[in-house]
């Protein structure tokens, strides 16, 4: 045997006054869902079969324009609230091992800089996503000895 | 001659004499990575059962026995995420699990079910009915094979799409006071198994040497082929009707199952 499938169960939380936020899943950038997210939790499932060998699972955020953002409560955001792979919920790997690639705003990022502020280009562990861009996580299949690898420290730092 | 209601094993003079020699003697060490593959070849050594496709399933793990597969079965799927059929194992009952009738199991919910069945003293007689709803319904199907090794006319092809695991166990020779079998898999998930095989590598291998051990001096098929004779006369003397099981009978009476065990080892 040199592939198994798996059941991946993702949920995001959207929040949103006007438009909603979208988000694209993707194994190693082919698209596995791509669909409507509404207003709170929204728990996404889908089954891949995995070659025994290392993946990506990437999540894109967009549809964050300017004007979606109009105050702290007036805003959009969509969060990572909880990913299960093969049956196992991998929080303390995503909290350690995933990282998000946010795309900044132009105009926003330019006054950053103005104001000696430090963009990050890779925020390890960041799950929740105010800024368009894409989220991802490497891991290898079989996937319960990438869990026994965390847990064994044998995980490679991302970051 | 009277029929026991429990249904106890068989524990003849040889069985303790390799329980005392086990205690009695030094042993070699045999791990977890060792007594796989001796394991799993006692298991397909039985001559009077026939399992087709077995070679589909290569992920095989040690168990501590059949219950610590359907254990771990629970913690995978939840208490309420999977399903038995009436008449299984009596620790589900004991637990407040009870069965769906086959014709009404649920769909996408996990079934696991003990073959041969200890009712039947055989497999279910609604076997390929309960296959044919398990694929109509996408059910996955997981099966305790405790009784096995005490039982004959076992045939069963499990290269069928739905089964997805099954388990055997050593225990029912009179060695429940050392559960040691294995499980195999078509695909391997991370479970308390996978973590008491893959995780912790150097766990219970008093378990696994006593295992070997028991291997190497008694053939799968001890059962039939020492008491086969036995039990026909037991049988035929107080017409009971047997079973495939070696120590069931059932009474035409009554039409319940019973133990022959204690019986057939005594001279």
């Amino acid at each position: 045997m040199s592939q198994e499938e798996i059941k991946f169960e993702v949920t995001l939380l959207a929040e949103y006054w006007d438009e909603p936020p979208i988000a694209k899943i993707y194994i190693d950038d082919v698209c596995k869902w791509d669909g409507d997210l509404s207003n709170g939790s929204n728990t996404i499932t889908f089954k891949d079969t995995l070659n025994f060998t290392e993946h990506t699972l990437r999540i894109e955020r967009s549809n964050k324009t300017d004007g979606q953002h109009q105050s702290d409560e007036k805003t959009q955001l969509l969060s990572l609230e909880k990913l299960v792979i093969d049956g196992v919920n991998i929080r303390d790997i995503v909290w350690t091992y995933s990282w998000y690639e946010p795309e900044y705003p132009k105009l926003w990022a330019l006054m950053q800089k103005k104001q000696g502020n430090v963009l990050e280009e890779k925020i390890l562990a960041e799950t929740n996503w105010g800024h368009n861009g894409n989220w991802y996580l490497n891991f290898t299949s079989p996937v319960y000895m990438h869990i026994i690898n965390w847990m064994n420290r044998e995980l490679d730092a991302v970051i | 001659m009277q029929l026991s209601k429990r249904i106890h094993q068989v524990n003849d003079s040889y069985m303790k004499e390799l329980k005392a020699r086990w205690f009695s003697e030094n042993h070699k060490l045999v791990a977890y990575n060792e007594f796989v593959p001796i394991a799993d070849e006692w298991f397909k050594s039985s001559k009077l059962n026939t399992l087709d496709g077995w070679n589909e399933f290569d992920c095989k793990d040690v168990i501590m026995g059949c219950t610590h597969y359907i254990e771990n079965f629970i913690i995978r799927h939840g208490w309420d995420g999977f399903q038995i059929l009436p008449l299984e194992y009596g620790y589900y009952g004991m637990l407040g699990k009870f069965g769906n009738e086959p014709g009404d199991l649920e769909e996408n919910k996990p079934l696991i079910l003990s073959l041969p069945n200890w009712r039947y003293g055989s497999i279910r007689p609604d076997w390929q009915d309960v296959l044919r709803e398990c694929e109509k319904k996408n059910i996955d199907i997981h099966i305790d094979f405790a009784w096995y090794t005490v039982a004959k006319d076992v045939n069963i092809d499990l290269s069928h799409p739905n089964i997805k695991s099954f388990a055997m166990s050593m225990s029912k020779y009179s060695l429940s006071w050392n559960r040691i079998g294995l499980r195999w898999c078509k695909q391997r998930s991370m479970d308390s198994i996978a973590v008491m095989n893959r995780y912790y590598t150097d766990v219970n291998t008093a378990l696994t040497s006593c295992g070997a051990f028991m291997i190497e001096n008694m053939p799968i098929d001890y059962g039939w082929e020492t008491y086969r004779d036995k039990n026909h006369k037991i049988c035929t003397e107080n017409n009971w009707t047997p079973t495939d099981l070696i120590h069931v009978v059932i009474d035409p009476n009554d039409g319940q199952t019973y133990g022959i065990g204690d019986a057939l080892v005594t001279p």
